[in-house]
């Protein structure tokens, strides 16, 4: 199932090689000549000329510039039968399509090839359905979308998730990712968590709602990232988490921004927190456990501009220590 | 050759001493109708500002043999409007009113042609309002585009296409 879709992808990429290297080569002339010039275009096999230098111009088409547009004329409006976007550049149909919201985008992707791939190209956020057999779709989704910086995944609680392989695999595609929202993504562990941090060294935030992977699966990537800026997690069960297991950081956390809902092992971030010398927004809601003396160390940092709390046991003495040193 | 005339946008700049600083820009439209414009109009224009510049000056009279007689005023209302400040919401509002889908499109052109990037930007929206919420079918038969899948590719794109979500991500709403 997934063989021939391969084979129909590299096809797609070969087939608009030819185009894209000759497109390359003449873009920095295409805005002002290539419509201009249509029709003297058959006669001119120096396209392939890359040359940005305004000064080697030939003086005979300055001419052709000035007074031979009168030729052109049959250009002039070539008809209703035209296709309007092949007059403009990649760009522009990507200025367009930047405009549209995912659904329309969608839409717009089905329009033909080239509308495929610009969209492709120049996606940068993608939501998808995180079911198991996502992973056969993996290589030629992410062959297509190779420009996302922001993913979520997530997946329904009635069916199954992808696994680590998807994790790694994804982790793999997109190593340009900077944010990652994972949602329902019961089957993936701390490997797949492990693979991520090891794969995508650009990853500033990180959102998980009702994973599986537990304390463990965010050390992996809270350890293992020097640039993570954002954490924020709700709901996480580690099956695999022994009592005591604790996130921190690598000692130069980046976090500046910690989120924990509905947590009952929220303790185990507490070294994070507190480890995290340059927070500034921490937010704590319904996570059971005693939080004073986190909340007293945090409230010695100077950084700190916000702390949420929302049904969390602490002094409430302590609660305005903090407070007043924000 | 003539894609050596090439569009190194402000590469040169107009000096204090540039003879067509003064001088009226003469743009000539496909349909040979000679619209006559102040310089300032022209920089807004970054082709022929450029092809100014080039020829140092010396030629001021543009043929524009992609743009109509019929859109050439509606590019040169906008850019009027863009040196005196005065693109607001409303004129904008207004501007876009008065243009039907072919206008739009062949206004599109014209700034992309004419490197004006404040239209451009613009005209982008209006056709992303234009085409948001239609068919494939719609987009295609806008623009003149010729489906160029095989029936088999656009089954496999959609089968795809069924693994990404449209909606904007629920944030906190809980589901889970």
């Amino acid at each position: 199932m997934l063989k021939p879709y391969i084979s129909l992808q590299l096809h797609r990429f070969f087939s608009f090689h030819a185009f894209l290297s000759f497109y390359n080569i003449v873009k920095f002339h295409f805005l002002s000549v290539f419509l201009f010039f249509f029709h003297f275009m058959g006669q001119s096999p120096s396209t392939s000329v890359p040359s940005p230098d305004i000064n080697r111009r030939d003086v005979s088409n300055i001419n052709r510039f000035g007074y031979g547009y009168g030729d052109s004329s049959d250009d002039f409006n070539g008809g209703s039968r035209r296709d309007y976007t092949d007059e403009i550049p990649d760009e522009c149909l990507a200025g367009i399509l930047q405009f549209l919201d995912a659904g329309d985008r969608k839409n717009c992707s089905v329009v033909s090839r080239r509308w495929l791939r610009v969209e492709g190209e120049s996606r940068q956020r993608l939501s998808l359905n995180a079911e198991a057999k996502l992973l056969d779709f993996v290589p030629s989704l992410f062959a297509r979308f190779d420009s996302v910086s922001k993913l979520a995944l997530r997946c329904n609680r009635k069916s199954t998730s992808v696994n680590d392989d998807a994790m790694i695999l994804i982790s793999l595609r997109c190593k340009n990712l900077t944010r990652l929202k994972l949602r329902g993504c019961r089957e993936i562990t701390e490997i797949g968590m492990l693979g991520l941090a090891k794969n995508c060294k650009n990853l500033k935030k990180l959102s998980i709602v009702s994973c599986l992977f537990g304390v463990k699966g965010i050390h992996a990537v809270v350890y293992n990232s020097d640039v993570i800026e954002e954490l924020s997690v709700k709901r996480l069960r580690g099956d695999n988490d022994e009592d005591g297991e604790s996130v921190y950081g690598n000692g130069c956390s980046s976090l500046k921004s910690i989120c924990l809902k509905e947590l009952a092992n929220g303790h185990s971030f507490m070294q994070l927190i507190i480890g995290s010398k340059k927070l500034q927004t921490l937010k704590l809601i319904g996570c059971v456990g005693n939080w004073d003396l986190t909340l007293g160390t945090v409230g010695k940092l100077n950084t700190l501009v916000e702390i949420h709390l929302e049904k969390v046991q602490m002094l409430v003495l302590l609660l305005l220590q903090s407070v007043a040193r924000c | 050759m003539a894609e050596e005339v090439s569009s190194q946008m402000n590469s040169l700049s107009i000096s204090e001493t540039n003879p067509s600083s003064s001088a009226t820009i003469s743009l000539v439209s496909g349909d040979d109708i000679v619209f006559k414009v102040e310089p300032t109009i022209a920089k807004e224009m970054e082709t022929v500002q450029s092809f100014i510049d080039e020829t140092d000056g010396k030629i001021t009279t543009i043929p524009l043999p992609n743009i109509s007689s019929h859109d050439l005023p509606y590019v040169i209302e906008y850019c009027e409007k863009s040196i005196a400040g005065k693109i607001t919401k409303e004129f904008e509002a207004e501007f876009v009113k008065k243009l039907n889908n072919e206008e739009v499109k062949e206004l599109f052109l014209a700034a992309n042609y004419l490197n004006i990037k404040k239209l451009l930007d613009f005209l982008s929206q209006v056709i992303a309002d234009r085409i948001a919420n239609k068919s494939v079918e719609y987009v295609r038969r806008y623009f003149g585009i010729e489906n160029d899948f095989t029936p088999e590719e656009e089954a496999k794109l959609r089968e795809e296409l069924a693994w990404t979500f449209t909606g904007v991500d629920p944030d906190d709403e809980d589901e889970n």
